[in-house]
């Protein structure tokens, strides 16, 4: 994963590693490797899943991912030949709409889906929020133990993602399971393509909903969806289930690795989870802090339009790019002292929800749940012990940065008895 | 003093309306809204901090 002196690659020839985001390897030593790539190597060449660039270094990625015409986000789900394969390496199966989308056609299906995700719309989904958490610590408190990650980290994001879509709450577990198998596991291996099958059934079970709703009123995006259009022309049946899927991969998984990571580092760093239970105000910078250091989504990739130079380095139409969020929120000439979070830091320009466009568009939901999730567990279980050798990190985190399961000890607390939400 | 939002920059990250929300209104999508804004007196500093805050650099502060 380092720059190997051995290969000889020519004068002028681009710095060569060996990078692979799906390994062991780069799962347990993504700082080092990151630290590496941005001190001898932040644009360099890769060979692995069919060549590309790895781009680390800040104002690299910025330049990457603001330049829509020059570094695409299409995917040809149609020919497999056609470099432009979209935003994962190696291309996801199926198509992210919007997020797979260049300008115009992309800003016009991101106006139609913004007002769903506005910090209003945040808001409101707080007290639901807020049950859920409290209903599910009921459950757990007076055993003194529970596990961080099954038991709040994936049921309170999947949870609200279902409450946003509009679809059954019981149904949780049915579209959380797949969804973190497929961030959870090597790209093309028989657990992700089981849980791919899995979630490409619930598709189809979504996209059944979609004739009915077109007609009725009903709450929630996939109801709006159904009735929205764009460019004077209503969503295909499949486009509204696309778009539906990716919003609930975006919504499950990705704060739970968030939680996840601060939890197991505050357990490390008791006197910041002291201080962080003494100090709420501390919070707001300290849910940025956590975005950079943790970097959930730890790369995306484009794939190059037109020859250009990143770097110093040639790119040529066809590469493919990807761009470490997670290298980058280590840069020392953005961030001082970047290896070491500092709840207070500011200003904080994290590349953890990218940047430009294609800016995540639940980061407002991502903020607000996490906030909520940690105050729960900093509240009713301030001494939560985690015990680590139980502990298993995702197999890969070459999509997420996360974890499989998180069982902790505290001292154990009378329920609130508050309900689960409806 | 003023702000100065760049609509083209802007991509809703928040994070100044966040820090300076007498300062920062939002548009329906929750998109800073563009163009140049008067500060309220007294929220100088809070204005700075959302301007500095901004990951695009999309804001401009002109005294």
């Amino acid at each position: 994963m380092s720059v190997d002196p051995s290969v000889d690659t020519g004068a002028g020839a681009p710095p060569s590693i060996e990078f692979d985001h799906y390994s062991p390897q780069y799962r347990d030593n993504w700082q080092q490797i990151a630290d590496e790539n941005l001190a001898r190597c932040p644009v360099a060449r890769s060979g692995t899943y069919g060549g590309f660039w790895l781009v680390s270094d800040y104002a690299s990625v910025s330049r990457v991912i603001r330049d829509d015409a020059t570094f695409t986000s299409t995917h040809n789900m149609d020919d497999p030949s056609d470099p432009r394969q979209g935003i994962v390496i190696p291309p996801n199966p199926m198509l992210q709409v919007p997020m797979e989308f260049d300008p115009p056609l992309y800003n016009v299906y991101r106006r139609m889906l913004n007002p769903y995700f506005s910090p209003p719309a945040a808001r409101a989904l707080e007290p639901f929020v807020r049950q859920a958490v409290d209903a599910l610590l009921d459950k757990v408190c007076a055993t003194g133990r529970m596990d961080l990650v099954l038991d709040l980290g994936n049921p309170v994001p999947a949870l609200a993602t279902m409450k946003l879509v509009g679809l059954p709450l019981d149904d949780w577990e049915r579209f959380a399971e797949p969804m973190h198998g497929i961030v959870s596991h090597p790209a093309g291996g028989p657990e992700y393509l089981r849980c791919m099958n899995a979630l490409q059934e619930l598709g189809n079970a979504l996209g059944a909903l979609v004739p009915g709703l077109r007609e009725r009123e009903a709450d929630g995006l996939l109801s709006g969806l159904a009735k929205a259009t764009v460019n004077d022309q209503p969503l295909s049946d499949g486009e509204v289930v696309l778009i539906a899927l990716l919003v609930m991969q975006g919504g499950v998984d990705t704060t739970t690795a968030l939680l996840a990571n601060t939890l197991w580092w505050l357990e490390e760093h008791p006197e910041q989870r002291q201080r962080l239970i003494e100090e709420p105000a501390l919070l707001e910078h300290a849910t940025e802090e956590f975005l950079r250091i943790f970097t959930p989504v730890p790369a995306l990739a484009r794939t190059v339009t037109e020859d250009v130079v990143v770097g110093g380095q040639q790119m040529c139409a066809g590469d493919r790019v990807l761009m470490s969020f997670s290298a980058a929120n280590r840069d020392p000439e953005v961030f001082d002292d970047p290896a070491e979070a500092r709840l207070d830091r500011f200003p904080n320009p994290h590349a953890s929800f990218g940047l430009g466009i294609h800016r995540c568009i639940g980061s407002n939901f991502a903020r607000s749940w996490f906030q909520i999730m940690l105050r729960g567990v900093l509240d009713r279980m301030p001494d939560y012990a985690i015990d680590r050798d139980a502990t298993r990190r995702n197999e890969s985190i070459g999509i997420i940065n996360g974890f499989f399961n998180m069982p902790a000890t505290f001292t154990p607390s009378e329920p609130r008895g508050v309900p689960m939400p409806e | 003093m003023r702000v100065t939002v760049d609509r083209d920059r802007c991509s809703g990250h928040v994070r100044c309306a966040a820090l300076a929300p007498q300062v920062y209104r939002l548009d329906e999508e929750g998109y800073a809204a563009a163009g140049a804004h008067p500060v309220p007196p007294g929220q100088e500093r809070p204005a700075e901090r959302g301007a500095l805050a901004c990951p695009e650099g999309a804001i401009s502060v002109s005294r």
